[in-house]
């Protein structure tokens, strides 16, 4: 930190758009790692206050830096919903294609880390993340931490994808009818999410397209390919997993609400405002639970199964009391709540497995 | 002359600026209870920021002296009122008006001022001026509403603590800096460039003030935040660095608060000098960003403007942002 220095660079020179691109610049003869650190808007103009750092050696093992990079515990949560959906088949008595399913959970799971991949990407080249240079509650992104570059990061996320592409083509060759909306969905999802041109996040499109992707569409998706076919109960399952991650979405969403408005970010929090805002978070996890109801009534699921998710409204109620309490994003009340709130989503799904299981195995059946 | 008061102008009207209430109210008390605390006294930064940069752009600084006396009004109303809040008995070493007096006066006294700052801002009427400083108070309530919120709190977010300072500390000061580009009559988007010059002078003297706070020699006692139940961003920075110290921090806070006597005979600290000299230097690197910011914007306003960079005012600007990082109190 002694050898730090500053440079200035308008926000539009090519200088800046590849020292953030590279994540490092030369300078005096040094290269130095990049730190965008402060906008100064000077009437149209704008320019990027940049910290010029010694590159050292990070003590993290590469495992981690690139977990904290691709997000991974929030792709990892595909593979908690790929065993709902596994668990719902099974307890309809339908036959497991294996070879099938192995292939559709590792396209979900590799196309989920590539699009948290040009998410964290996108993020850091519209200067989303400059406030959290300090690491806010743990949260300070790998790349301004300078374990990894966007460009780095942007091969890897297009492997990724590549490699989605590779377990999910087969698949939709062979179920090209069924799986073409939801293939549409995961492609809208992949490069529509985060980059441009469509950056539907940053367009007040994020949390539909969320919903969709990782609701319903994943649900159906990963139900066809596992069994071949699909019914209420995973439309139903799907629309609770879907609600439950726009609820998790939306907490990071309410921590960024100053800062998504100075953007100009569209997002259901600078559309609703602060206050009122909060309430979706409650109003989604209870959503997610009230989906399954149909199910209850259309293919008779187990009432005992549907209550016994009800246990999980606590652990999402505790996060709720929390944020009802924060007077505005820089409250002490909103203090590591997206830590909070991935606990409870993790809680949510691994509770979700285990009263779906305990349905299933000791108490007769999820129907 | 000290170069940080620019030209002869601007230090003969600083010096021309009475603060102390002429005690002719219906109830002199509370005037004279004002001037004997939060109007005594004091480094008079705004009044001095905002004729500066007046100055510098060639404004008649009889027409910026009321709106001078109304940011220190402004500045001394919400010393009144954090009085009360911190509960503090002191100010620049003099009783402050709740310990002599009352809450309920200290809040009033703290109104009346206000008062007096709105009655400034009639005598050379602009409404944007007048829109800016409302919007400024706003800010600063919210700011110590959101402080309000952490006292006695460790967890806190470094969003949190940026916030407060630039509600409570940098909104006060970015409207000075627009004082004399409002009365010069310059477009909205320049008016917002000087803005902006304010916001990062303020963030940077909070930032440098969280350091004082941690100065054993310093003019308030070592650690007054800690004492008061509340986190700068030193102590954000020590508990980060070591998230250890969040318990024995908690308990340090709570024998201040329950029993401040048997603290300060204890005098014992949670953190190590270490931890503490590490956490100072990130804060000082985190003001020195907001200074490089301010005289990026500085640089570009004079040459825009075509300001003389040779001018008094413009050097002083400049020796205030260079000096702001060393300064002790």
């Amino acid at each position: 930190m002694s050898a730090a220095s500053w440079l200035v660079l308008p926000l539009e020179s090519e200088r800046l758009r590849e020292a953030l691109w590279n994540g490092y610049l030369e300078h005096e003869g040094q290269r130095r790692r990049v730190i965008p650190r402060e906008l100064i808007v000077e009437g149209d103009r704008r320019k990027v206050l940049l910290l010029l750092a010694e590159i050292t050696p990070s003590a993290k093992p590469a495992i981690v830096r690139w977990w904290t990079a691709l997000r991974g515990d929030r792709a990892a949560l595909t593979l908690s919903s790929s065993s709902l959906v596994l668990l719902f088949g099974v307890g309809q008595g339908w036959e497991l294609r294996s070879s099938e399913a192995i292939l559709a959970v590792a396209g979900a799971l590799l196309l989920h880390l590539a699009v948290n991949a040009f998410a964290e990407i996108q993020d850091t080249l519209r200067l989303m993340d400059l406030r959290r240079w300090y690491g806010p509650d743990r949260e300070l992104s790998a790349i301004l931490e300078g374990w990894i570059s966007p460009r780095k990061l942007w091969v890897v996320g297009s492997l990724l994808l590549v490699a989605a592409l590779a377990c999910g083509g087969p698949l939709l060759w062979k179920h090209s009818e069924a799986l073409m909306p939801m293939a549409a969905m995961a492609a809208l999802a992949a490069w529509g999410y985060a980059q441009p041109p469509l950056a539907l996040k940053y367009r007040g499109w994020g949390e539909l397209v969320l919903f969709l992707a990782s609701g319903p569409a994943l649900a159906l998706g990963l139900s066809w390919c596992f069994f071949g076919q699909w019914n209420v109960s995973i439309v139903s399952l799907g629309a609770c997993l879907g609600f439950w991650n726009v609820a998790l979405h939306h907490v990071g969403n309410l921590l960024d609400a100053d800062q998504d408005r100075d953007h100009g970010v569209a997002t259901l929090v600078t559309r609703l405002g602060f206050l009122r805002s909060r309430w979706v978070v409650p109003a989604f996890h209870f959503l997610g639970w009230l989906s399954l109801l149909p199910a209850t009534v259309a293919i008779g699921l187990s009432p005992l199964l549907v209550f016994s998710w009800a246990l999980l409204l606590v652990p999402q109620g505790i996060l709720a009391f929390r944020l009802l309490r924060a007077s505005g994003c820089a409250s002490v009340w909103m203090v590591r709540v997206r830590d909070r709130a991935r606990v409870v989503q993790w809680i949510s799904h691994a509770g979700a497995i285990a009263l779906t299981v305990m349905c299933l195995f000791f108490l007769g059946g999820l129907i | 002359m000290d170069p940080r008061f620019g030209s002869e102008t601007v230090a003969s009207a600083l010096k021309a600026l009475v603060f102390r209430l002429p005690e002719r109210s219906s109830v002199p008390e509370i005037e004279s209870l004002l001037n004997r605390s939060v109007l005594w006294g004091g480094k008079r930064l705004r009044p001095l920021l905002t004729f500066l940069v007046a100055d510098s752009l060639g404004v008649s600084l009889d027409g910026v002296a009321p709106y001078a006396r109304a940011a220190e009004y402004t500045h001394a109303a919400t010393l009144a009122h954090d009085d009360v809040i911190d509960e503090a008995a002191t100010r620049r070493h003099r009783p402050t008006i709740n310990s002599r007096s009352s809450n309920s006066r200290a809040v009033l006294a703290g109104d009346f001022l206000l008062a007096q700052a709105l009655r400034e801002l009639c005598v050379n009427p602009s409404t944007q001026l007048i829109s800016g400083l409302s919007q400024v108070l706003v800010d600063m309530v919210s700011g110590e509403w959101l402080q309000l919120e952490a006292r006695g709190v460790v967890e806190v977010s470094a969003q949190h603590l940026d916030e407060v300072a630039r509600k409570k500390t940098a909104s006060l000061l970015a409207w000075c800096c627009s004082v004399g580009p409002e009365l010069k009559g310059l477009e909205p988007p320049v008016v917002d460039r000087f803005r902006q010059l304010g916001i990062h002078l303020g963030m940077a003297f909070q930032q440098v003030d969280d350091v004082i706070d941690f100065e054993p020699q310093g003019e308030k006692p070592f650690a007054q935040d800690v004492r008061e139940g509340l986190v700068n961003r030193v102590t954000y920075e020590m508990i980060r660095a070591n998230p250890s110290l969040v318990k024995p921090l908690l308990r340090t806070i709570r024998t201040w608060r329950e029993d401040p006597e048997a603290a300060a005979q204890e005098n014992s600290w949670p953190w190590s000098e270490d931890e503490l000299q590490a956490a100072r230097r990130l804060v000082r690197l985190s003001a020195e960003a907001h200074i490089e910011a301010g005289r990026e914007l500085w640089r570009g306003l004079i040459s825009d403007l075509q300001m003389n960079s040779e001018g008094a005012s413009v050097r002083a600007i400049i020796a205030i942002l260079d000096e702001l990082p060393r300064r002790k109190a």
